[in-house]
């Protein structure tokens, strides 16, 4: 099942997905929204991808509390987006949106304002790609894509899950001396 | 090797609030105890996010690549979809109604045979129908303050401005040189804010602030928040009015929260002065926050 290949950090899967669902996604919203540009439309739905591949990594969705099919809950996180993004852009202000339905099958979003912080993580981004490969696939696999060891040593060719984690303590230990200096 | 090995791991279940009471306390403890351990601490609380962050994008230039290998998107020609957004989604939408536009004609029509001789009064009894009819409309027109509050702190806003316990790194502090002690302090605040125990981040937040020798405008901001949120519309205007007339990160949160404050204190002109000093001042995403709520509330005479 997708959700379990994706749970494992296969990102490729996310390929079929957005395959089939993107030029309908697109087409529901504008036919709805027709002020929104296809560029916004398309970042709606490329932070929806986002969402849903992290609330399957995270464990927020699971093949068990998946109680509609996996395109409605993707089409509930996309819709979530684009009313977020219409209520915040004045572009919009000569309509009215109302939600009826029970809110229980909406999803948190966060709010853009929150990334106060984008130059720290940027010169995170920046130490990791000086870093490289293996230790940079190393972390992302471990902290984003959230794999487990033995499956970061199958990944990355290290013997044991044992040695993952050890290579993992030292490419951290590398990360924080290049932010340091 | 081995022991940061086991003190990132426990740091990374403190992060992910995977510890027991007993566990967190035996942790702050270390915090207090060991100056290594808190450089790791700090270190990490905003490491790990960078890595995400730095993932999130890589995940997002993938996205981008598989776009280009489908075929065009007609715009002219809109996909069908097997969902309807309202039947399936209750998603409604519809044009707003157009705000009545203010309408009083100031050209009386003068009768001749009418049987008040004195145009004087004539005019007077026109000017005074007039004013009335102005000042019943602006009476009907003008929202309650507590309207105009709901309105732009749920609708146009967020309610309290949430504080993301996601983000690690926003409990990060400036202050390398305080004691650990107020570190603990103002971290627990942030956590009770975060868990909307708002009279237990205020008393904290106060308390940490009195012995700031300079000003913490985000503790600053966050404290009005509290103060807001925990329906003390004054004591919110008085902290945000502290880091309004100068230039820092903060400000224009703070002038949003601060028109919403005044809007909750039931003080329109002042909500509306501030408003129209961020359509003239502020350039981010809180500048078209005030516009809304410029042309949302309906604004009248206090």
């Amino acid at each position: 099942m997708i959700v379990e290949k994706m749970s494992g950090g296969d990102t490729k899967v996310l390929k079929n997905i957005y395959n089939q669902y993107h030029h309908e996604f697109i087409g529901l919203i504008i036919r709805k929204f027709p002020k929104l540009k296809y560029d916004d439309a398309e970042d709606i739905f490329n932070d929806a991808m986002v969402s849903l591949y992290e609330n399957i990594t995270k464990g927020k969705l699971t093949k068990e509390n998946l109680t509609s099919t996996l395109k409605t809950y993707f089409f509930q996180i996309g819709i979530n987006k684009t009313l977020a993004f219409v209520k915040k852009s004045s572009r919009f202000n000569d309509i009215q949106v109302e939600i009826k339905k029970n809110e229980s099958e909406t999803f948190e979003i966060l709010d853009d304002d929150e990334l106060e912080f984008e130059d720290k993580l940027k010169q995170v981004e920046a130490c990791m790609v000086k870093m490289g490969n293996p230790c940079k696939t190393l972390l992302e696999l471990y902290y984003y894509h959230k794999c487990r060891m033995i499956e970061i040593a199958e990944r990355l060719g290290y013997n044991t899950a044992d040695v993952a984690k050890n290579q993992k303590a030292k490419c951290m230990k590398r990360l924080r001396k290049l932010l340091v200096n | 090797m081995e022991n940061e090995l086991k003190d990132i791991e426990l740091i990374e279940n403190y992060l992910d609030n995977l510890l027991s009471e007993e566990e967190t306390a035996n942790f702050r403890q270390k915090l207090n105890d060991n100056p290594d351990f808190a450089k790791l601490y700090d270190d990490l609380k905003w490491i790990i996010p960078g890595i995400k962050y730095t993932s999130r994008n890589q995940l997002r230039r993938e996205l981008l690549n598989y776009s280009n290998d489908l075929d065009k998107f007609d715009e002219n020609n809109l996909p069908e979809s097997e969902f309807d957004l309202e039947k399936d989604f209750g998603v409604y939408v519809s044009e707003k109604e157009p705000a009545s536009p203010l309408h009083v004609s100031s050209k009386n029509e003068n009768n001749a045979e009418a049987p008040f001789q004195s145009k004087f009064f004539l005019y007077s009894i026109a000017a005074s129908i007039v004013i009335l009819i102005a000042l019943t409309f602006v009476f009907f027109q003008t929202s309650e303050p507590e309207e105009a509050f709901q309105l732009a702190y749920n609708e146009i806003g967020q309610g309290a401005y949430p504080f993301i316990r996601e983000n690690p790194e926003d409990i990060e502090l400036n202050r390398s040189s305080i004691p650990q002690v107020t570190a603990d302090k103002i971290q627990q605040a942030y956590l009770e804010y975060q868990e909307r125990n708002y009279e237990e981040a205020i008393k904290l937040f106060e308390e940490v602030r009195k012995g700031d020798k300079e000003k913490d405008e985000k503790l600053i901001f966050y404290l009005g928040n509290a103060y807001l949120a925990n329906n003390n519309p004054q004591k919110a205007i008085d902290t945000f009015l502290e880091i309004t007339d100068y230039n820092h990160d903060y400000l224009s949160k703070t002038k949003w929260y601060l028109g919403l404050a005044f809007l909750k204190n039931g003080d329109l002109n002042k909500a509306q002065e501030v408003f129209e000093d961020m359509q003239e001042n502020i350039s981010d995403s809180y500048k078209d926050k005030a516009i809304r709520a410029l042309e949302e509330i309906k604004w009248g005479i206090y």
